[in-house]
């Protein structure tokens, strides 16, 4: 209490200095004033997060039987020396056993005096090392600074592990290494709750899905023609449109590359090629956005249809289909949005409806390569090609029947050419 | 019933990873070292090198993340340094993500040992300044970094050899000519690659560029007598103060011929262009 109050004296008294007007008006400004003021707080009121530990009393750490025996011979490897020697240092200072082979271990802060010679290694646990005389080994800190002095000499390679080592002078025939404490950095995000998770993804899911209605609702506004074309390839021609889909996904980058190289290679393509690469984008787009959205599409009509054949009394229309083919595969997305944090089922959830998402993209995909973006009709089944039309189309339909089971006989043809037949002359 | 819900809720949350920085740093000095084969690999981050104030062999201090990488310092007796960061893991394919940003690494190599060095560089933004080093060798790889070689001062010994290999990145390099080189291969993936020979020049310089889909700038000095000869595919060049008896494939300064420090530049270049400025 008293502590605190020395401190909170020495804060106000620190204010009223920094409150006297000995600093020209023209220098003050808010930041610095803030700036000086959180300087002072630290100098004053003691910065808790750099506060040392109290250090031990130097001792020489004893080596008995059961000590962790360390070899410092080869410090040049930091990391796993740290970690041998945290974890023989890790106990109470009272119970530190350890055995430095060819040397000694020593607890707290430790000096060499000009006129001293040290032989063997040193390794220091939670203390600083000042060397002024001469050691003949390597010396190793763990929780401390080295410092040498002018005129000191290191016969070996010094190491501060958690320390510096800081050379006024003097002579280390080694290589002097440090190894800070670790330090955690980066933005440490506070725990997402569950809820909050879930929020997150029904918006995320909600909204991809309502921009993806939107461009729907624009294609069925001015491009419903190719819309329903591409929507009754993918009605007609299922199995073709996903084969085609996938060749489609697997052809994309070598098209893409024999576009380019042939460009490049025609010299003169080479000046279109900013613009092909640009065309190129927007029409796999396109064609990707706009197959799925008439997968979604056909999805509704049959949908819809299907409803009203059970008598449901609802009006058959562009928007509807398209939101109720968005919203099957949305509703898929929602069941992950709310449970896609359970361990294991989560992701089984995620897969399942990128799996589903990708196939009924891929139909969409092929269909608008069958189509050629709704602008072909053929696969569609609206349209029968000429080619598939012959004149057996134009014959006459006999009245009672096909009587082609038995040809007419020879003998029976009158010379005028008017076919008999027996059965029904009879 | 709300009890149980918010402990589920409480265990399902689980804090974001945070990154493990630590510091490393390790200085020599200089015990009557003749020479030092220097090797840097370094995967991603900064990375700076300046001259070693006197007495030093070298100093490096690096910043890593804990977690990714280890550091690397090994000086052998023979007199080789490897100097770096040795990405964890056991191969694959390594990305770099933003989280290496914040690794970096200094170098300082002394001005009084012969060097031979070969730099290893992946995604790294470095800064090197080999002015007034004894540097017999150099050899400079790097994949997609984007580095500035300067040689603010002349190099004390002559340079053999220095190559560079740019990869996909941006490569410059300047005042090559107090590099003292004797040969200069430059080889440029997509990047741009730029030479700036200003500088003390003496002597003869040898220099063979490949490139492939990049930029090539040649900054070249007025009183240095030059000579290009070029192999070009699809490539741009703009060969500005420079006049050719041969259809275009050599390109010659006036009085070459009799110039003391002369430049010679073979140029190969698939697409791309090759710019000629000129610097006094």
């Amino acid at each position: 209490m008293r502590a605190s109050s020395a401190r909170l004296r020495r804060l106000l008294g620190a204010l009223l200095l920094l409150a006297a007007p000995t600093r020209a008006a023209a220098e003050v400004t808010p930041g610095t004033i803030i700036r000086d003021v959180w300087e002072l707080l630290q100098q004053v009121g003691g910065d808790s997060s750099r506060a040392e530990p109290a250090k031990p009393r130097p001792r020489i750490i004893e080596a008995r039987q059961d000590a962790v025996t360390l070899d410092l011979d080869d410090v040049a490897h930091p990391i796993s020396l740290e970690q041998r020697i945290r974890e023989a240092a890790s106990g109470p200072d009272d119970q530190l056993r350890i055995t430095v082979t060819g040397g000694q271990a020593r607890l707290g802060d430790f000096s060499i005096g000009s006129d001293e010679t040290v032989k063997g290694h040193v390794l220091v646990v939670r203390g600083d090392v000042t060397v002024a005389g001469r050691l003949d080994g390597n010396l190793v800190t763990w929780q401390g600074d080295v410092i040498v002095q002018p005129g000191a000499v290191i016969t070996g390679d010094v190491l501060a592990l958690g320390g510096e080592v800081r050379t006024l002078g003097g002579e280390i025939t080694g290589a002097a290494r440090t190894l800070s404490a670790p330090l955690v950095t980066g933005s440490v995000e506070a725990p997402i709750a569950t809820g909050t998770r879930i929020v997150r993804a029904v918006a995320g899911v909600a909204g991809v899905f309502l921009m993806l209605f939107l461009v729907g609702a624009g294609l069925v506004l001015f491009a419903r023609g190719p819309l329903e074309t591409v929507s009754d390839t993918v009605r007609h021609s299922f199995a073709r449109a996903f084969v085609v889909g996938l060749l489609g996904q697997v052809l994309l980058l070598p098209t893409f590359g024999m576009l380019v190289v042939g460009l490049v290679l025609s010299v003169a393509g080479i000046l279109l090629l900013p613009f092909v690469l640009v065309v190129f984008a927007l029409l796999l787009l396109a064609s990707v956005v706009g197959g799925a959205i008439a997968m979604a599409y056909a999805m509704g009509e049959t949908l819809t249809r299907r409803q009203m054949a059970r008598g449901a009394a609802i009006s058959p229309n562009g928007f509807r289909y398209v939101a109720l083919g968005l919203g099957s595969v949305a509703a898929l997305w929602l069941v992950w949005a709310a449970f896609g944090w359970v361990p294991t089922a989560g992701p089984l959830m995620q897969g399942a409806a990128i799996i589903v998402s990708w196939l009924l993209a891929s139909i969409g995909f092929g269909a608008a390569l069958l189509s050629r973006g709704g602008l072909r009709e053929q696969f569609a089944g609206r349209v029968v090609p000429p080619e598939m039309l012959t004149d057996e189309y134009l014959w006459a339909t006999p009245r009672f029947g096909v009587p082609a089971v038995r040809r007419p006989d020879k003998d029976a043809t009158p010379r005028s050419g008017t076919p008999r037949f027996p059965d029904r002359d009879r | 019933m709300r009890g149980p819900f918010l402990l589920a809720t409480l265990a399902a949350a689980t804090p974001a990873a945070a990154q493990t920085v630590r510091e490393f740093s390790v200085v020599r000095q200089q015990q009557g070292e003749p020479a030092l084969a220097v090797q840097v690999d370094f995967a991603a981050g900064s990375l700076a090198l300046h001259p070693a104030p006197a007495g030093a062999l070298y100093g490096f201090r690096l910043t890593y993340d804990e977690g990714r990488f280890a550091p690397l310092a090994e000086h052998g007796r023979d007199g080789s340094l490897r100097l770096g960061a040795a990405a964890l893991g056991q191969g694959g394919v390594r990305v770099a993500s933003s989280r290496s940003a914040t690794q970096a690494a200094t170098i300082a190599l002394s001005r009084q040992a012969d060097l031979d060095l070969a730099f290893r560089l992946d995604a790294v933004e470095a800064t090197l300044d080999l002015g007034g080093l004894r540097m017999g060798r150099l050899h400079f790889g790097a994949s997609a970094s984007r580095a500035a070689l300067r040689f603010g001062q002349p190099n004390p010994v002559r340079c053999a050899e220095a190559t560079f290999d740019a990869g996909a990145g941006e490569l410059t390099v300047t005042g090559l000519g107090n590099a003292r080189c004797e040969r200069l291969d430059v080889r440029g993936g997509a990047g741009r690659v730029t030479l700036d020979f200003s500088g003390q020049w003496s002597g003869v310089m040898a220099v063979a560029t490949e490139m492939k889909m990049g930029e090539l700038v040649l900054r070249l000095p007025r009183r240095a007598g030059v000579r290009l000869t070029t192999d070009t595919f699809l490539a741009r060049f703009a060969p500005a103060g420079l006049t050719s008896a041969d259809e275009g494939r050599t390109w010659t300064t006036a009085g070459f011929a009799d110039a003391a420090s002369r430049l010679e530049v073979r140029i190969e270049s698939a697409i791309g262009g090759v710019r000629v400025e000129w610097i006094d």
